[in-house]
């Protein structure tokens, strides 16, 4: 029997829902629940924007099947406040500049998320390999750097 | 994208069955980071999905014999970061550490990386290189591929259409073997327009034996089979290894492309041979630097 019915955990939550097969990660985080901080940009597997936690692995939402998802935890931008607190990576966004039209931001604070998390002092070689997958426009990955660099020696 | 049934079997069984039932209508996903790609570009229309996702057994890498036995859907993210695969299959680990960005790793498998037979891939080199075969598998039996024969041209792979890549072996490598995989890219993250996997057994200065894998240098993945004559059995020497290069460029068979006329990655492909030999090198003990 094909597969339609989907049960996993969003920022925490717990979902059950019919899907068709066909609908991808993204569509159901931004269509169905309504997390558009999760961007569409290449939907391609490329750009980075539409990246999400998958079981604290940084993924390209776009190119994940909803129904893979099934039995998992995803994490959006949305995930990270708590409380009111924002997570130290979206503080130092803040304060180091490093977003301009916002639109790369939750994908590159989600990347730097997953990188914290398995090279918690992280060079910035290695901030560049873990951000190679996410692309901006604006603002020429310097402030991006910085503010990753800033929020591993905060954490 | 069109409408398709999505099944997650537990069992191998079931996906025999499966593959036998809908015949040229199915496709395996495993991390679905090139299948999906195809799919919603209009490539093609499968009307059933089989994820492996749910299988045992399939993200496990083992030893046999001395053998590696990797499962199909093992990612690269495994085998970049898994320590013993860096320190003794280094071609592999460099390999999957370069396909696509850390996000494409975390869900592209080897298994579907070798089943999509891409060209100018970055797995299909470095497994050339250590002499690795795929296990193809169906309710009819099992069978072992070896990966030189693995290749039928563009996106086109030696599975029968009951058929599933359910292992991938690679024998046991000789003492004093060393290995490097480069690639030739314009922008980190992008598919290669070359890529060289290097294996080399050295005796002090001497070649004892060589593998190269190549991909982007012809309409498969392939191996220098004759630059790997001029180098076995000999000392390595800067005259050797312009000739290699020389070699490689000659035999290759590259596609033109907006990356630039067949000349040019020809040149490339020689090019990144001598660099790899030298990368090998350097990284020898008691080499000079």
């Amino acid at each position: 029997m094909t597969r339609t019915e989907l049960v996993l955990k969003v920022n925490g939550v717990q979902f059950e829902q019919e899907v068709r097969p066909p609908m991808l990660l993204l569509d159901l985080l931004r269509d169905v629940l309504g997390l558009i901080g999760v961007k569409r940009g290449c939907e391609t597997g490329y750009c980075g924007c539409c990246t999400v936690l998958l079981d604290g692995e940084a993924v390209h939402s776009c190119c994940v099947l909803a129904l893979r998802a099934a039995g998992r935890e995803v994490v959006t931008i949305e995930g990270l406040e708590k409380d009111g607190e924002l997570h130290p990576l979206q503080q130092s966004f803040l304060e180091l500049g490093a977003a301009q039209c916002g639109y790369c931001t939750s994908g590159m604070i989600l990347s730097a998320k997953a990188l914290l998390a398995a090279t918690p002092s992280p060079t910035e070689d290695d901030v560049r390999r873990g951000l190679a997958g996410n692309l901006c426009r604006c603002t020429g990955y310097l402030s991006i750097i910085e503010a990753v660099l800033h929020a591993a020696r905060e954490v | 994208m069109r409408a398709f049934e999505y099944h997650a079997p537990q069992e191998r069984e079931e996906v025999f069955a499966l593959l036998s039932q809908y015949g040229e209508e199915v496709r395996i996903i495993a991390g679905g980071q090139s299948l999906l790609i195809l799919i919603r570009q209009g490539f093609i229309q499968p009307k059933v999905l089989i994820s492996l996702d749910g299988m045992p057994s399939v993200k496990e890498i083992s030893s046999q014999d001395g053998a590696l036995i990797l499962g199909p859907m093992v990612t690269q993210s495994q085998l970049a970061t898994e320590p013993a695969i860096q320190e003794r299959f280094p071609v592999l680990a460099q390999s999957a550490s370069r396909v696509g960005s850390v996000h494409v790793q975390n869900l592209g498998t080897v298994g579907g990386n070798l089943s999509h037979a891409e060209p100018n891939g970055d797995s299909s080199p470095a497994l050339l290189a250590l002499d690795a075969s795929v296990q193809a598998s169906s309710s009819r039996g099992e069978r072992m591929i070896p990966l030189d024969k693995f290749f039928r041209g563009p996106f086109e792979n030696a599975l029968d259409p009951d058929e599933a890549l359910t292992q991938i072996r690679i024998p046991p490598q000789n003492a004093h073997s060393f290995s490097v995989y480069l690639k030739h890219v314009l922008r980190g993250i992008d598919r290669a327009i070359v890529g060289v996997g290097m294996m080399m057994e050295m005796e002090g200065s001497v070649c004892r034996t060589a593998r190269i894998g190549l991909s982007g240098a012809a309409s498969t993945p392939t191996r220098a089979h004759e630059a790997e004559s001029l180098l076995e059995h000999q000392p390595i020497t800067e005259s050797l290894i312009d000739a290699v290069g020389a070699e490689v460029a000659r035999n290759c068979d590259p596609f033109s492309d907006g990356h630039g006329p067949a000349t040019y990655k020809r040149k490339m492909a020689g090019l990144f041979v001598q660099r790899a030999i030298r990368r090998i090198m350097a990284s020898q003990p008691g080499a000079p630097g």
